[in-house]
């Protein structure tokens, strides 16, 4: 058991006087190691809303640095930071938000050769990434080693994420089967975004993490959630495991993980899509 | 000075007003220099502007005293639609200057009660102690003890569910609060958690002690 110090006590008040969360829940947090995958559109808010919550440990992946053109909806970074690693300028802010926890930071590309030894000894991830191969990359590492992750994309003025539990629930290739071939689907850079449709998207992340740590409620599993904020229309809808889906199925053909068409690794000065 | 248990107060009141529009009478007695007794007498006037009080009454409560070891302290009565002090006829008929006359005003919503010594027709008012009961004592005692006295909300339902969190089901917290917010909030809280609110005392200072069993 955690003795939690009186400016702790302060700082988590709000989550302690819940009854769902309360002193155990804070603690479960505070224990927690949540990996953000992307310091880009998503991963800014999650970072900054996991660190405020006081998980304990939050690794964040990204090889980025940051440009002007992500400051409209990236809000971990500042002006100041242009041409600074993304990942360096969201570890300062969550720390300057709660220098309480550890930030791990990793200036790589996820990719197959890396993902196992980077997720693993993580509780949860967060993926914030907008590009399909490293989406269906995420979800492949997850299902292999368990770890429970909560999918995420934005587009324009909508978003989508649903959550996975590995064993459990449907996987974002029982639905998903393969990433589009690429330039089928635009990026962010080329269709464009709502800054803070962003930040919608990025805070149920976020809250999916928080909940899975503290076990409160019910997990957005076997459901995706979309949203036009034009409308402010949201909609679940449910999705099932599938026994034949390749990589969590009866008879998986996914068995080992590979890079999706483009081999990101190599294409480190141009990343297939800047993570939004 | 005449001092006087809290409680008494209250049945001198009580009284009064169950005997209203008519006056009430009685004698106060006392131990250790405390009236601890109120006994009631009746008021053979049954008059609303005076008593007398019936003399076979007046024997037998001054023998229940003497056996009880108490001694009368003074005469009490009301003015059910005057003010506290004594009439004429109050000043004319207090034979007694050993004793103190107390009289309730039941005048206004909120009764008014003094004390005066009757000399020779000469009227002297007197200072009234009160003298508040004791706190139970309870045989309860707590696990765990904290001191939430100062701590506002919502920190001290925060290190109160703290507190908890250590403890095992069933154990007693014991904990002082602040009069105000802290008193009207913190217990509504713990008892919504599931928790056992098992007494709740105001304390001198106007803090309150309470004791609470843990879900
Ligand atoms: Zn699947």
């Amino acid at each position: 058991m955690i003795d939690f110090t009186e400016e702790q006590l302060e700082r988590y008040s709000r989550h302690i006087l819940l009854d769902d969360v309360g002193v155990d829940g804070q603690e479960k947090l505070l224990q927690a190691k949540v990996l953000i995958v992307g310091a880009g559109g998503l991963g800014s808010p999650a970072a900054l809303y996991l660190a405020a919550a006081g998980v304990g440990t939050i690794g964040i992946i990204d090889s980025d640095s940051v440009e002007i053109s992500n400051l409209q909806r990236q809000i971990a970074h500042f002006t100041k930071d242009i041409g600074v690693f993304k990942v360096d300028s969201a570890a300062e802010k969550m720390q300057a938000i709660n220098p309480d926890i550890t930030v791990r930071t990793y200036k790589e590309y996820l990719c197959a050769a890396n993902i196992t030894k980077i997720i693993a000894g993580y509780d949860f991830i967060i993926d914030g990434t907008d590009n399909f191969p490293t989406k269906f990359l995420v979800n492949d590492a997850c299902i292999f080693t368990g770890i429970p992750f909560s999918h995420g994309g934005i587009l324009r003025f909508n978003g989508q994420t649903m959550t996975v539990v590995p064993g459990e629930s449907a996987c974002y290739r029982c639905s998903f089967r393969e990433a589009p071939p690429p330039d089928a689907v635009p990026s962010c850079a080329q269709a464009g975004v709502l800054g803070a449709i962003a930040g919608m998207l990025g805070t149920i992340q976020a809250t999916e993490a928080l909940k899975y740590i503290t076990g409160v409620g019910e997990l957005l599993t076997n459901g995706l959630l979309t949203f036009d904020a034009r409308t402010l229309t949201f909609r679940k809808i449910n999705l099932a495991r599938q026994k034949s889906c390749p990589v969590c199925g009866e008879e998986p053909s996914i068995t080992h993980l590979v890079d999706a068409e483009q081999s990101v690794c190599e294409l480190k000065s141009e990343p297939v899509a800047a993570p939004c | 000075m005449l001092r006087v248990k809290q409680e008494i107060i209250d049945e001198i009141v009580e009284h009064g007003r169950s005997e209203a529009p008519l006056e009430a009478c009685g004698y106060l007695a006392e131990k250790d220099g405390v009236v601890c007794k109120c006994i009631a007498m009746k008021n053979i006037d049954a008059s609303p502007v005076h008593y007398s009080m019936d003399p076979a009454q007046q024997f037998g409560a001054i023998r229940s005293c003497r056996a009880e070891g108490l001694a009368i302290r003074a005469v009490y009565h009301s003015h059910p639609e005057t003010a506290a002090h004594p009439s004429a006829e109050d000043i004319k008929l207090a034979y007694d200057p050993a004793l103190s006359y107390v009289i309730v005003s039941l005048e206004e919503s909120s009764p008014t009660i003094n004390s005066f010594i009757i000399k020779n027709d000469k009227v002297s008012s007197e200072q009234i102690e009160i003298i508040r009961a004791e706190k139970m004592t309870t045989t309860i005692t707590a696990d765990v003890f904290q001191n939430l006295r100062g701590i506002g909300c919502p920190m001290n339902l925060v290190k109160t569910k703290v507190a908890f969190s250590k403890m095992q089901s069933g154990q007693i917290l014991g904990l002082i609060l602040d009069n105000g917010p802290p008193i009207n909030n913190v217990p509504r809280s713990v008892i919504r958690e599931g928790h056992e609110v098992l007494s709740q005392e105001q304390l001198d200072d106007g803090a309150w002690s309470l004791l609470i069993r843990k879900a």
